[in-house]
């Protein structure tokens, strides 16, 4: 009868059993949903005085046990320090697979562990009154039009069902492998999406780590039966 | 018990790094060392003069000079020096990048002068011994041999 069940399921296109070790589960590669969500973080910077404004969106498709994530979002920085002043305005993209490691769970919480591949694209600038002794005071002004940065992620994403199609939930980056090209004159200071470029003028910061918290919600076309976990 | 996790946190914050300006590498002194090609010489200038700042006042012509410490200038991106004796006058022209870093928020602003390449010159022997103005890798960046 099993045998039977199992042919009849390889011709029913996007399901199939699938078995590994002692566990099986109904496979289903077709989306059901598509979950929009923005950091609350940086909504909270936005209401604040702070030297730094930003904006994400992010949207999450699912596939089987799956997740294909995109994000985007926008940031300004403006630093009005003693010595100098200092603006930043770019934007930031991230493209990556999460692997949802509770995908028996009953309520649809999601704990997910996954890759990104992120770039962004920022242009700063800096004003500072340069004192010599030798060649005389003035006023600098250095600008940087184009800064491309790209750097891998790794994510542990934690997604908690409030309320039907409501989600909230936090997700920890490991950003690592960071590539900069475009600062000739001036040495960017901060990165869209990934952070501060160096530790400090002598140290480049090639990973980092941040932590940021997520308001999503569903929007599904489709009811996705929650896998059964049947051990043999 | 209280008493060690409270130890721990002011260690821990008294583990902070804090970022000290006078601790930035970058400087714009050019260092020159100058030796005779044959040993046992000395070598007098009658004048050294930089372009944009002039004749150099300090050198003294009966002094042998062994070393000098020349400003770059961060609005330009190369450096003319002359030497002159009593029978010949020597020059070298450096070429250098200016590029500007945020050394620490509460510092001034670090001028990094990098891509050091000599670009024109008549000394007999002229090396050079450093690719930026590091104080942290290099005490001297270009010897000269006359």
């Amino acid at each position: 009868m099993c045998r039977f069940v199992f042919s009849i399921c390889l011709f029913i296109p996007g399901i199939c059993f699938s078995q590994i070790g002692d566990t099986t589960w109904l496979r289903d590669w077709n989306p059901s949903f598509i979950r929009i969500g923005t950091d609350i973080s940086r909504l909270v910077q936005l209401a604040l005085p702070a030297n730094r404004n930003s904006f994400s969106a992010t949207a999450i498709l699912d596939t089987d046990q799956y997740f294909i994530v995109f994000e985007t979002g926008k940031v300004n920085t403006y630093r009005n320090e003693p010595h100098f002043t200092y603006k930043m305005n770019g934007q930031y993209y991230s493209l990556g697979v999460e692997k949802n490691v509770m995908k028996y769970d009953p309520k649809r919480n999601v704990f997910s562990i996954g890759m990104r591949y992120n770039w962004s694209q920022a242009q700063d600038e800096i004003r500072y009154f340069q004192l010599n002794q030798t060649y005389g005071d003035q006023s600098v002004t250095v600008h940087n039009p184009s800064v491309k940065s790209n750097w891998l992620s790794f994510i542990a994403h934690l997604n908690i069902r409030i309320v039907r199609n409501l989600y909230m939930g936090y997700v920890l980056q490991l950003k690592t492998a960071l590539a900069t090209s475009g600062f000739d004159k001036l040495v960017t200071y901060d990165i869209p999406g990934y952070g501060r470029h160096r530790k400090n003028a002598t140290l480049e910061k090639n990973t980092t780590v941040g932590f940021n918290y997520y308001v999503y919600y569903t929007f599904p076309w489709r009811e996705k039966v929650v896998p059964v976990k049947i051990r043999r | 018990m209280r008493v060690i996790v409270l130890i721990f946190f002011v260690g821990l914050w008294g583990c902070n790094e804090i970022e000290d300006c006078a601790l930035n590498p970058y400087s714009d002194l050019l260092s020159i060392s100058m030796t005779p090609i044959n040993s046992g010489n000395t070598i007098r200038f009658d004048s050294i003069v930089v372009q944009k700042i002039g004749k150099i006042d300090s050198i003294d012509n009966a002094v042998s000079l062994t070393n000098l410490k020349i400003p770059l200038s961060p609005r330009d991106t190369s450096l003319y020096v002359t030497f002159y004796t009593d029978t010949a006058s020597y020059f070298f022209g450096l070429g250098y990048q200016v590029q500007s870093l945020i050394y620490e928020l509460d510092c001034e602003v670090a001028i990094r002068y990098h891509g050091l390449h000599i670009e024109t010159q008549n000394i007999p022997e002229i090396n050079l011994t450093a690719s930026e103005i590091d104080n942290r890798f290099f005490t001297n960046h270009v010897s000269l041999r006359f």
